[in-house]
């Protein structure tokens, strides 16, 4: 077994945990900065038909800048900021910046792990191709609706603030969820409502003021922005990464919060589940949002309805079929009728202390993916390739 | 946050959306009338037909509590509540053991507190004269008119900025049996126009012999209101007092601490607030049941500010 992943990152470690707790052999791990240098030769390190997990590259900052790096020297694309590669990349703490970049970078090595695994036949838990629209809310939303998966309204490409208004004017909206393009959990995330004549902007971005111009930080601390001239350089700041933007559908609350949920599907089954809660309209800061009580949420959805919302996570991940699992997140509306998928996250499945049958999400996988006896075998997920 | 009493009917926890078009819950549970999410736009309804299809429900008469939720479509923006207080008024004979009643239990999630556009609810005071909790949220536009009930005995308006017209209609009004009094003073740039002295005849004792409960949060002179309220009359005849989500910081935390009516209280409730650590310690050995949660770095901000001002 191989996971390609990075090896300072706490999940790979994880992983081989899992592993051992299930009686199999240490993975070998592969990881991102080598197969950025391009020193690695995978047809001598891996063998035919081996299990490869790709896992995320893990909040490091190091290799967001190599990635970012990685694409410097494709054609820049005018609506999105371009850091060529003699550009001083940013090194701050907690910035945010160049995250169309980095994903084209990031889609470049998908790609080249796709062509060489596809010759060594490897046995992928999740295919790139599916990683890459999983990274592209733009792409995913698409793709669910294509597939008549409900999921909020969403307005067509927007490129300033400028745009986003004259688009809720012409939808008679007035509250949007605004998100990175390539955004993970909460990072670059806005509510944005406007009644006309006042305007908020309830957000994770701090906006700093530098004589260098303005730099936008990911922070723990939600913020609430209600003049235009913060919100109009925080929206057109964004929407330089590139912006996927949807209706702001009001969601559920119980005990005086509002939740959502993020559910695993693994192998088409709906499994590991959290209850995000918050009292703010951001629910995925899961560092500091407490976890809900998923007894309660069922009862309050009722058997039939829970029903449908698994029905709908396990709808969503079967829209890529050849990934064995992926993390799901759905909103449940105030109706408590209606449910809709919020993203599909190719990494949603760090959910610690989270058991289902006595397994957590990644021994889950790891049976999901066949294991048993020596060596996991491949039989479950070979129509995936 | 510490319970106080008179939520018992209005708990958080009590409150259950109507799923319309089902049957009433068993008594224990309040029915939330609001509108919610729809995912088809044309299946817009209006509040007050939700509302009528609630009032032809089996047992409805039995009714003693009821929230009103969101009572515009999310996408049309804030509508106004006219329609609601025409639709209660009217409903008036067919509830006629209603007593209490919530106006505008609207998250965040659905809209800023301070978006909420009330008006003249004193309507619903006349109509229900049996009434004794009465929580409004959303101070924009309000009013309460003479204020006048004769068996109310809660009143509670949550509130990003709270105007000062409406606190002097509540002085001015005539609510003999009010016994619990909650105020969201809020913010100068969301209406609150509040003053230490507009509440000059609320401190002064003079109002309401049967208050119990005293709530004046989100209080962004909160020291200058401990202050004040640590040498009122009032303090020496109720038995809770409450000054969370305000700005409160040592200086009112001293007064407090040296104000010898607050060990009469039952309750001191200061969550939420920006009080040295141990200086917050202190308040544990007063002997009464206090909440000090939720405290506020200071440094972080250039201004202290209140929970709610958006």
């Amino acid at each position: 077994m191989i996971v390609i992943g990075n090896p300072r990152d706490r999940r790979v470690a994880f992983w081989q945990a899992a592993l051992a707790r299930q009686g199999q052999p240490p993975a070998r791990v592969i990881s991102y900065y080598d197969l950025l240098a391009n020193r690695l030769d995978l047809a001598s390190l891996i063998t035919l038909n081996e299990l490869v997990r790709i896992e995320s590259p893990g909040k490091d900052e190091q290799l967001y800048r190599e990635l970012v790096r990685f694409a410097a020297e494709l054609t820049p694309e005018p609506a999105f900021e371009h850091w060529p590669l003699e550009a001083d990349l940013p090194q701050e703490h907690g910035r945010l910046w160049g995250s169309r970049q980095w994903y084209r970078g990031y889609c470049h090595v998908l790609r080249q792990l796709e062509q060489q695994l596809t010759t060594l036949n490897a046995q992928l838990l999740q295919h790139p191709a599916d990683i890459a629209v999983m990274f592209d809310k733009v792409a995913c939303h698409a793709r669910l609706a294509q597939a008549d998966v409900l999921v909020p309204r969403s307005l067509p490409a927007i490129g300033s603030f400028e745009q986003l208004q004259m688009a809720m004017q012409a939808q008679r909206w007035q509250r949007v969820f605004i998100k990175l393009a390539h955004g993970s959990s909460a990072s670059g995330v806005v509510a944005y409502r406007t009644n006309g004549r006042q305007m908020q902007a309830i957000t994770t971005v701090e906006l700093l003021q530098t004589s260098a111009g303005l730099q936008l930080y990911n922070s723990r601390n939600i913020r609430t922005y209600t003049h235009l001239h913060e919100i109009q350089p925080l929206i057109d700041a964004l929407a330089q990464q590139r912006i996927h933007v949807e209706e702001w559908v009001p969601k559920a609350r119980l005990a005086g919060k509002v939740y959502d949920l993020r559910m695993l599907v693994i192998a088409g089954k709906a499994q590991h589940t959290v209850v995000r809660t918050s009292s703010s309209p951001i629910t995925n800061l899961h560092l500091l949002n407490p976890r809900g009580d998923l007894a309660a949420v069922q009862a309050q959805l009722g058997a039939e309805f829970w029903q449908t919302v698994q029905q709908q996570a396990q709808a969503a991940a079967a829209c890529f079929d050849r990934s064995l699992y992926a993390g799901v997140d759905l909103l449940i509306a105030n109706s408590l009728k209606h449910c809709l998928i919020g993203e599909v996250n190719a990494f949603g499945d760090l959910l610690p202390n989270v058991l289902v049958d006595g397994y957590d999400s990644y021994e889950a996988e790891i049976v999901g993916a066949g294991g048993c006896g020596s060596g996991i075998g491949s039989k479950n997920i070979e129509h995936r390739i | 946050m510490a319970q106080l009493p008179w939520m018992s009917e209005l708990l958080p926890s009590n409150i259950a959306d109507w799923d319309h078009p089902g049957i009433l819950q068993p008594s224990g549970v309040v029915h939330r009338v609001g509108l919610s999410y729809e995912d088809d736009y044309d299946s817009k309804v209006a509040w007050s037909d939700r509302f009528a299809d609630f009032l032809a429900l089996p047992s409805v008469e039995k009714t003693t509590g009821l929230v009103i939720g969101t009572w515009w479509e999310l996408d049309d923006g804030n509508g106004p509540v006219d329609e609601v207080v025409e639709s209660l008024v009217s409903a008036a004979p067919q509830l006629p053991n209603l007593r209490a009643l919530f106006v505008g239990d609207i998250m965040s999630e659905e809209s800023e507190i301070s978006w909420i556009e009330q008006d003249d609810l004193s309507p619903l005071l006349s109509a229900f004269p049996n009434l004794q909790h009465f929580a409004i949220r959303g101070a924009n536009g309000l009013s309460l008119g003479s204020c006048q009930h004769a068996q109310l005995k809660t009143l509670v308006i949550q509130s990003g900025g709270l105007p000062n017209r409406v606190v002097q209609e509540i002085f001015q009004g005539k609510l003999p049996a009010l016994e619990h009094l909650e105020l969201w003073l809020g913010s100068d740039w969301y209406g609150g126009d509040v003053t230490l002295t507009n509440l000059e005849p609320l401190l002064s004792g003079e109002l309401f012999p049967q208050l119990k409960v005293l709530a004046l949060r989100d209080c962004s002179f909160a020291d200058d209101l401990a202050i004040a309220l640590s040498q009122s009359p009032i303090i020496n005849r109720i038995e809770i007092l409450d000054l969370s989500l305000g700005n409160l910081g040592d200086e009112g935390a001293k007064a407090l601490l040296a104000c010898p009516a607050i060990k009469q209280l039952k309750l001191l409730d200061l969550h939420y607030h920006f009080i040295d650590s141990e200086l917050a310690q202190q308040f544990k050995q007063l002997g009464i049941e206090v909440d000090i949660s939720e405290p506020q770095d200071p440094t972080r901000h250039d201004d202290r500010y209140i929970a709610v001002s958006e």
